[in-house]
């Protein structure tokens, strides 16, 4: 009896370490092992097989030339959102192209950007850089104006140079706004890149899926499609946490009672 | 003294202020205020609610323009915020990105003229965070500090680039009675250490007794002044005293008519 509650309680330690989400994905998949074993399915057809062969076919480094491609739009979004956020709507008319544009669904731009670059990288670019661009620009836009008020008044009483306001207090200070417009942006760019792919490009995931298709390979498809995800989360998990992890986390508490004095 | 006049180290002349509102007929927030306030004096303007006792101090900080009249600091005229004038606000606006040094620093190292007005920044922003008793904090982030201790660490981001005048706007309001009674012993003690002439805002008439050497009544909006209030009570003061008390219910009579109005 002594001995054996340890064990349960290291038991359920791990349990809430792991999180029950992980644990039902993970059981999702060994009943979907499950099944394909019990139907006689290929296993290794199925996935060994399908993502060795996509990853031989270099599509994986193919990938992730795109995904480079996104971050134009959020090199631009973020910055002119700042901009904008901090000096006021007028500047520029830019708030108001931005707004009037920013409904525009991203696929709507497909048959202009056919004429302008035909298919090929340029078009794939500049869609992703539109994807990319609207929630960047937004998140980075009402980021620096919540702190306009609140913060700015200390820096200018203070008498903080142009130049310290942006990289003090800006920057930092509306990085929550900012990491999530990185974040949406991101996504936006990701998912867009596999349409506008099968639309418009010659290589690429998406164009590896749209081919599979027409043979008919529908393990390649799937196949394609996991790896898309996959490549999602991993940014998700390891560019984004990470530093949310490595800034918002050291400056604010997540559990009540840690307070000091 | 001259107690209404022009001159003064901090002088607020003739000020109106009248912001502009949705159905043109504009709302007046300050009506005809001069005031005259000497260096190194502690005072307070005390008023209702929503009077627009901030309001006259946003003036004096540089953050707002008045409609009409002048306002002048040390002599110079007000036409932005400046790091003569330090500010400190109710609700805390420490830069949560930064630790309490970092935030302290801030003020020494944000632009040209006070790097090279403070070489060693950090040594300035170590006795600043020592004056309001946070040694052993510097490198606490804003989050993980009580309500108390913000506002002091916001007062030593103030007093950092050395300000003549330090403007407070309610900044114990937030705070519980008892952090509030230690915080306005403290701030006695920093205004005894360094002579900053303060003025400081607040709707407690008990809070204006125990600090001020003279305490302005704003009426409501629009504000004016309606009387000023000098205490001669040596300070540490017992707000329970007879002196105390008869200013007290004197000043308790003055602000109830003003809430009739309402």
């Amino acid at each position: 009896m002594s001995d054996r509650t340890p064990v349960l309680v290291t038991l359920r330690e791990n349990l809430r370490e792991i999180g029950i989400p992980r644990l039902l994905i993970a059981l999702f998949l060994v009943v979907l092992f499950g099944i394909a074993i019990a139907t006689r399915m290929d296993l290794a057809g199925l996935l060994t097989d399908s993502l060795l062969r996509a990853a031989r076919n270099g599509i994986l480094v193919l990938a992730l030339l795109p995904a480079v491609q996104g971050g134009v739009g959020l090199n631009f979004g973020l910055p002119i959102g700042i901009i904008c956020g901090y000096f006021g709507k007028t500047l520029l008319g830019i708030d108001r192209v931005v707004r009037i544009a920013y409904p525009i669904p991203t696929i709507a731009w497909i048959p202009l950007v056919l004429i302008w670059f035909g298919p090929g990288t340029s078009a794939i670019t500049f869609m992703v850089f539109i994807a990319a661009f609207w929630p960047t620009y937004m998140q980075a836009f009402e980021g620096t104006r919540q702190l306009s008020t609140r913060y700015l008044r200390v820096a200018r009483s203070l008498g903080a140079s142009r130049k310290a306001i942006i990289v003090a207090i800006l920057v930092p200070g509306g990085l929550p706004y900012l990491l999530n417009g990185l974040r949406l942006g991101y996504g936006e760019a990701w998912r867009l890149l596999v349409a506008a792919e099968m639309l418009l490009a010659t290589t690429g995931l998406g164009q590896h899926i749209q081919v599979s298709r027409s043979m008919l390979e529908v393990d390649k498809i799937i196949a394609g499609m996991i790896v898309i995800g996959l490549l999602g989360f991993l940014v998700e998990r390891f560019v984004f946490d990470r530093v949310e992890l490595a800034t918002l986390g050291s400056w604010y508490r997540r559990e009540e009672g840690a307070e000091i004095g | 003294m001259d107690e209404r006049g022009s001159t003064g180290f901090i002088a607020i002349h003739n000020v109106s202020k009248v912001f502009a509102t949705a159905d043109d007929g504009g709302l007046k927030a300050i009506d005809d205020v001069r005031l005259s306030i000497a260096e190194g004096e502690f005072v307070c303007l005390l008023g209702p609610s929503g009077c627009g006792k901030s309001t006259l101090l946003n003036l004096v900080a540089g953050f707002e323009e008045p409609t009409t009249g002048t306002l002048s600091c040390a002599g110079r005229p007000v036409v932005a915020p400046g790091p003569d004038r330090g500010v400190v606000f109710q609700e805390h606006t420490l830069f949560e990105w930064m630790t309490v040094r970092d935030n302290v620093i801030f003020g020494l190292t944000c632009n040209g003229p006070m790097r090279s007005r403070f070489p060693d920044a950090g040594q300035r922003a170590q006795a600043c965070i020592d004056l309001v008793g946070l040694r052993g904090f510097e490198n606490t982030y804003p989050n993980f500090l009580s309500g108390g201790m913000k506002q002091r660490a916001a007062i030593a981001r103030s007093l950092a680039p050395d300000p003549a005048i330090l403007l407070m706007d309610e900044p114990f309001g937030a705070l519980d009675a008892q952090t509030r009674y230690i915080m306005q012993n403290e701030l006695l003690k920093i205004w005894q250490a360094t002579r900053k002439t303060i003025l400081f805002v607040t709707h407690s008439i008990e809070e204006a007794v125990f600090l001020a050497d003279r305490i302005v009544v704003m009426t409501r909006r629009p504000a004016r002044i309606k009387e000023i209030v000098k205490l001669t009570t040596p300070r540490p003061r017992d707000i329970n005293d007879a002196a105390c008390s008869a200013i007290k219910s004197r000043l308790y009579a003055s602000m109830a008519s003003e809430s009739v109005m309402s």
